[in-house]
């Protein structure tokens, strides 16, 4: 599988951690900014083997909030990489966490997609989610973002969140639009054990979210994005046609992909490998010059499968039977037979002239399908 | 020219140990130190056969090995390790087994000292005569007190412990010290090879080319390659085809067994209730007059049902049951019927933990899945016509408008527990409907309770709430004493308003109302949400006293799934797959496998 290479690298970094949020990420810990870098940097020329010869279609700079870093650290990191114009390049980006300067220097050095993580213009929904920024600097960023002339944005929703109502939840959808941002990805909240919310929840200090109303503000993402013409294409991302962010759909196709940074994951040679999650243990590791990798997955063939399967479902296209049976020479229908007219009879998925995918309602239950391709 | 051997070069012994102080860790130490087999070879504790008790550490079945060993005063001895199973469903089995003994092994951990299930075993081989050699095991922990152990061991057992090996059964320390002990202190057996012969059973088994092996000490006289064998209690006889000695997972074939040796018995055997445990074998030739005493039937005190999770391998659970029955005397079933659960069988059993074990076995060894229904005792029912019922399964109970009166099983139970905990256990026993007997100081520290409970409240977690209410120290004994009038209702489940014939249960009516309302807050947390409500409800004779709802669930749905997440996500999909698999689909609701016998833990 030599075709283009996709690079995700991670910047842990945060000004301070949502109530939400479960990822590997910090606040505080500006003061590791630059062995952080210094070892990212070792990282990257540890897998020049890996990198020599290959094409590097996209590289994605997330977090963690990468915008929270001086922009020379970015710089430094994206001067690793050879890269052309056609590269898409995104970097994720918090309001609050950016200056109209830094979006200039961005493009500078060959950024071409901003992510931006507003989650809410609601300031009432921003307060509960614990986000440092108010619904005007969230516009004004991305005004600021358009100004210096990005026009491949996004903006990452979350619905679902105990005290959200629809109307506010349908006045974000409003602003988006508004603003012509042309990529949405619009998350139904999961509480993750151990953050600061399921503590609260657990402790009946927020509601439980309302699974009925979550249900009700996903159907009005896809409805009313569609009216601007921002598409479903994947269970939760929307895009107008063009604007299909290119890295992430190479996760759902299994492209080949190096992560670089702390708990960032790769998917190379058939092998999925992590990094270690322990920011001190990455440096040490690193300052020896050894790679930190913690976890390492040859994938079986019946794995391949089942992930092929089940990541190309989440995508609205579906899984081509042609394209299947050129991957693996097998054919689709025959081999799930009984459980694709199980799932169709359930109405969790549907088929056109040559593909199978999931049904709206499949998209609410999608863990079921998955699990019967396990 | 073996059974020429004199009777003082035998000794024939067992060990005892509470659980995890590392019985079949010494056992496989001596079978090692002896020269059977040398570590390599030696599959890791030999002793313990079934793959349940390793995981589970315990000893089921009993087996024993011979071994040959050399003592320093240069003459070879042969050391018979019988082993014991160790849990009160098979206290019968226990007892047989020391009896086949004339010393025992104690091992102590010396970290953790002399614990409940030691004592019981002790106290059994010291009613049956048996010399007991104390090990202090354990050595080279950091918390290793083997000093104040042995003093533990004196003042708690009241038995001479300032000569206990110290060792480490793990490390390999002192193991020999161990060996020369076994012969300089346990005894050696009585020759009574001159009276008519009588051989204690203390285990058979099954075995597809032999038919069924007998292991037997024999006590009396002489046991030929040539005779006719006369089971007593039974009253069977066959032509013996094979006789001999037994090593770790083989046999020695020899052509006689006399009086104080250990071996096996092979006989064209079809069917181990033939050869029942504590029979006693003598000759058909010079037959002795009474059988050794302590031969008990084996009694089903618990029974449940057993469906195949799959309703079309009806056949191969009925093969497994009876596959599992030919080593197993004390597994009875019949074939039964329900409404939600479609075929299977009425299973009895010894008790509670002998029906794990059952259980356990057909999912491992037959790739099964299973689903048991609430365990339950035999009720004696009289109908207001007159006519007497005994009901082992709920829904055979008639319509209480049809019942004059009910009596249920009442057993003895005999508590042993340290005195700082007999109110917790005396609490227990009086909220378990139990009647006070008697109140004995054993010691300074441990007291022996007696009371007579109801069997249907033992059968429901007593054990655990004995164990978490005494801190693992309490040790239990009961058997069935008699039959009481009882006012006894029957309950039933209704899961989205269908009663479901397999969840229901008979208890007590002054427990009814408490039981039926926890039952369904322990079902509304076991059935997984579905896309619609499903209430759970309780309900004696129609009369709904309890009822949970199990919320509805709009979306099963990993939202966010990039680079990092796909292996997560992957596990977080396994872990649900798995979950899947054990679900039972009952009327329009699933319900997990589990939901069938963690209900009756409700005390947990």
């Amino acid at each position: 599988m030599k075709g283009d290479l996709r690079i995700y690298v991670h910047i842990p970094f945060c000004k301070s951690k949502c109530n939400y949020c479960d990822f590997n990420s910090f606040a505080g810990m500006d003061y590791m900014f630059k062995p952080y870098f210094k070892s990212l940097i070792t990282e990257i020329a540890l897998y020049a083997n890996e990198l020599r010869g290959r094409r590097i279609d996209s590289i994605f700079i997330g977090g963690g909030t990468p915008s929270y870093v001086d922009v020379q650290y970015i710089y430094e990191v994206l001067d690793c990489f050879k890269f052309d114009q056609a590269c898409e390049v995104t970097i994720e980006a918090n309001p609050g966490a950016i200056a109209y300067h830094n979006f200039i220097q961005y493009r500078q050095m060959g950024i071409n997609r901003i992510s931006f993580g507003i989650q809410s213009f609601c300031d009432r929904v921003l307060m509960y989610m614990g986000r440092v920024h108010n619904r005007a600097t969230a516009i004004n960023n991305i005004l600021e973002c358009k100004a210096s002339g990005f026009n491949n944005i996004n903006a990452d929703l979350i619905f679902g969140y105990p005290k959200q109502t629809m109307e506010n939840y349908e006045e974000s959808l409003n602003v988006i639009k508004s603003l012509e941002i042309p990529h949405v990805s619009c998350y139904s909240l999961s509480i993750e054990e151990g953050t600061l919310l399921d503590k609260m929840v657990k402790k009946g200090l927020m509601p439980y979210p309302d699974e009925t109303l979550d249900r009700a503000m996903y159907d009005l993402s896809i409805k009313s994005l569609q009216k601007a013409n921002i598409n479903q294409y994947e269970i939760s991302n929307f895009a107008k046609p063009g604007y299909e962010c290119r890295h992430n759909i190479g996760y759902w196709k299994r492209d080949e992909y190096l992560g670089f940074g702390i708990s960032a994951h790769s998917l190379f040679n058939e092998t999925r490998y992590s990094n270690t999650d322990d920011i001190h243990q990455y440096i040490a590791t690193l300052n020896k010059y050894e790679k930190p990798v913690v976890d390492s997955n040859v994938l079986t063939q019946e794995e391949i499968l089942s992930e092929y399967i089940i990541l190309r479902f989440r995508l609205n296209s579906g899984l081509d039977i042609i394209d299947f049976k050129k991957e693996f020479d097998l054919d689709f229908e025959k081999t799930y037979k009984d459980k694709l007219t199980n799932l169709i009879t359930i109405g969790l998925l549907d088929k056109s002239s040559n593909a199978y995918y999931l049904t709206r309602l499949g998209m609410d239950f999608a863990n079921k399908v998955f699990v019967e391709f396990m | 020219m073996e059974s020429n051997l004199k009777k003082d070069r035998i000794r024939n012994f067992c060990i005892i140990a509470h659980i995890d102080h590392g019985k079949s860790t010494l056992a496989d130490r001596l079978i090692e130190n002896t020269g059977l087999l040398t570590s390599r070879e030696m599959y890791n504790q030999v002793l313990d056969n079934m793959d349940i008790e390793k995981e589970r550490g315990i000893t089921i079945k009993s087996q024993a090995v011979r071994m040959v060993y050399k003592h320093k005063d240069g003459k070879e001895y042969i050391l018979n390790l019988i082993d014991t199973p160790g849990h009160v469903d098979f206290s019968y089995e226990v007892s047989r087994s020391l009896a086949a003994c004339d010393g025992a092994i104690l091992v102590v951990d010396a970290a953790q000292g002399v614990e409940a299930q030691t004592l019981a075993n002790v106290y059994m081989a010291i009613d049956n005569n048996l010399e007991i050699l104390p090990v202090i095991n354990k050595i080279d922990l950091p918390a290793a007190r083997p000093e104040y152990v042995i003093e533990e061991i004196e003042n708690i057992i009241g038995i001479e412990a300032h000569h206990a090996p110290k060792i480490s059964a793990k490390n390999r320390i002192n193991i020999n010290e161990v060996l020369e002990k076994i012969v300089q202190y346990l005894p050696a057996p009585e020759d009574r090879s001159d009276l008519p012969a009588r051989a204690l059973i203390f285990d058979s088994k099954f075995d597809s080319y032999k038919g069924v092996i007998i292991y037997c000490r024999v006590m009396d006289g002489v046991i030929k390659l040539t005779d006719t064998i006369h089971l007593m209690n039974t009253d069977k006889e066959y032509q013996v085809v094979e006789i001999g000695y037994l090593k770790p997972g083989g046999f020695i074939p020899a052509t006689e067994l006399t009086s104080g040796e250990v071996g096996y018995i092979t006989a064209s055997i079809k069917n181990v209730e033939d050869t029942r445990v504590g029979d006693t074998v003598t000759t058909a030739e010079n037959r002795a007059t009474t059988p050794l005493s302590g031969y008990k039937e084996a009694v089903s005190m618990v029974f449940c049902g057993i469906y195949p999770a799959d309703g079309s391998k009806y056949n191969v659970l009925k093969d497994a049951l009876m596959k599992l029955k030919l080593n197993d005397a004390a597994l009875m079933f019949e074939p039964e019927s329900s409404a939600a659960l479609g075929f299977g069988f009425r299973c009895g059993f010894l008790g509670l933990l002998h029906m794990e074990i059952i259980q356990e076995r057909i999912e491992r060894e037959f790739d099964l899945d299973i689903i048991t229904t609430a365990p339950s005792v035999i009720y004696k029912v009289t109908k207001t016509n007159g006519e007497v019922l005994n009901v082992d399964n709920p829904t055979n109970l008639p319509p209480a408008s049809e019942i004059d009166f009910m009596e249920e099983p009442i057993a003895k139970a005999i508590i042993i527990v340290p005195s700082e905990y007999v109110g917790n256990i005396m609490e227990l026993c009086q909220d378990r409907r139990g009647t006070f007997i008697h109140m004995e100081y054993i010691d300074d520290t441990r007291t022996k309770l007696d009371y007579e409970i109801p069997l249907n409240e033992i059968i429901y977690d007593f054990f655990d709430a004995l164990k978490s209410r005494s801190k693992g120290y309490a040790s239990l004994d009961y058997e069935i004493l008699k039959y009481e009038k009882s006012k006894l209702v029957k309950m039933d489940i209704l899961l989205n308003q269908e009663v479901i014939d397999a969840l229901s249960f008979i208890v007590h009516e002054s427990k009814a109302y408490a039981r039926g309302r926890r039952m369904a807050e322990k079902l509304k947390d076991q059935i997984p949400r579905h896309q619609f409500e499903v209430p759970v409800q309780a309900a004696i004779g129609g009369k709904i006293i309890a009822r949970e709802t199990v919320r509805a669930y709009r979306k099963d749905v990993i939202a966010k799934c990039y680079g990092g997440d796909i292996s997560r996500k992957k596990k977080l999909l396994e872990k649900q797959k798995e979950g899947k698999k054990r679900m039972r689909q009952l009327g329009s609701v699933e319900v997990p496998q589990e939901a069938f016998m963690s209900v009756l833990k409700l005390d947990t």
